[in-house]
């Protein structure tokens, strides 16, 4: 058990010990009343970061690709490569922690409505590229693949995020990022946000750094 | 090359085309109660046939025995759905809360909506204050495409 934390580094001390400073501070939140929602908005300190996060990391993920693309420099690749497994996993944390939240909420782990759904399908864009650039390895026309693939998924982002605008929805419309307005948030609520955005984004540019390393010892991921 | 960047704008393509063609349908996630009224007239919707309505529980409706709940779905235009349904109710499922059920009239004369399934739908405020109950709007939040509810 040592050895596979040692090996795979998934829980550094670092992250454990943000993550007690994230309870702590989430038990300073008050309660939601507006919604009725009580302590369950807490979901959201967790469900929000990583939703952004992998929108960040695809965006970050497909510019370094079309680097890749246009410069034809590994070490973009390598980058991108880095960042896009990260946009996964945040997708999937996303995805996960949604299904939480909806069922103590809404009554339901997953239904298939036009966020949820395009949610999804940016997951599934994200497997996609981690299949392609798995299968062909080192190729030239693996990593260009691939990278094609991590600009499709970049474009899916603003369809994520603007689909609680064009569509009817289960799933409620941007809190923060309105169409028009100020954030409909407490400023208490919002700083814990905040907070809670820059720990996940701690640990997803971390990460980065951590596969980059991977990259670079791993023969088989040699470039 | 050429083929590559072809089959992926292909697939890509594709994609869309499904994205947009099947959420054609799910775009809908629910009716409001006026529409339910609307289509129903219009001949739009079949009285039998299986579809989600959302609006709020009218408060002062709601009514919970041992065999069943029944309440008063209605909407910013006065359209109003009596509904019925067995089974468990989501926690957050309250008087004067957003919902959206599923099911169907089922023929019935009498319009009572025959529910097997209720979600909660809430808006997108937060706040440690208690939100003015008496607009829909405030509930639901901006996830109601502009127009649909006055």
């Amino acid at each position: 058990m040592k050895d596979f934390f040692a090996r795979h580094r998934i829980f550094p001390p670092w992250l454990i010990v943000m993550l007690l400073v994230d309870f702590a501070i989430l038990s300073l939140s008050p309660p939601d009343n507006a919604q009725e929602m009580g302590i369950r908005v807490y979901m959201m300190y967790v469900h929000v970061p990583f939703a952004w996060t992998s929108f960040l990391m695809t965006v970050l993920g497909a510019l370094t690709a079309s680097l890749y693309l246009w410069k034809k420099d590994n070490e973009w690749e390598r980058i991108s490569r880095a960042i896009i497994e990260v946009a996964a996993v945040s997708a999937f944390l996303t995805l996960l922690t949604g299904s939480v939240w909806g069922k103590i909420t809404w009554g339901t782990w997953w239904v298939w409505d036009a966020r949820l759904t395009t949610m999804l399908i940016l997951f599934l864009i994200l497997c996609a590229y981690l299949i392609v650039r798995d299968m062909y390895g080192t190729s030239y026309q693996g990593k260009k693949t691939g990278s094609i693939i991590a600009v499709i998924a970049a474009l899916n982002v603003p369809i994520v995020h603007l689909s609680v605008n064009y569509w009817r929805t289960l799933h409620q419309g941007s809190t923060i990022f309105r169409q028009e307005g100020p954030p409909k948030i407490d400023s208490d609520m919002f700083i814990i946000l905040l907070i809670s955005f820059g720990i996940v984004l701690w640990w997803a540019f971390s990460s980065v750094k951590l596969r980059l390393a991977g990259f670079k010892k791993t023969s088989n991921w040699k470039l | 090359m050429k083929r590559t960047v072809y089959s992926l704008s292909l697939a890509f393509v594709a994609i869309v085309w499904l994205i947009f063609s099947g959420l054609k349908e799910a775009s809908l996630f629910f009716y409001f109660p006026t529409e339910v009224e609307r289509s129903i007239e219009n001949g739009e919707i079949e009285p039998q046939s299986r579809i989600r309505i959302g609006g709020f529980v009218s408060p002062g409706s709601l009514e919970i025995t041992e065999e069943k709940v029944v309440f008063i779905l209605t909407d910013d235009e006065k359209g109003i759905v009596e509904v019925q349904y067995i089974g468990i109710l989501p926690d957050m499922f309250a008087e004067g809360q957003g919902a959206v059920v599923e099911g169907s009239f089922n023929d019935n004369v009498d319009w009572i909506f025959f529910a097997d399934v209720i979600f909660v739908k809430h808006g997108e405020e937060y706040s440690k204050d208690h939100l003015d109950k008496s607009e829909m709007k405030e509930k639901f939040g901006s996830g109601i495409p502009s127009g649909t509810i006055k």
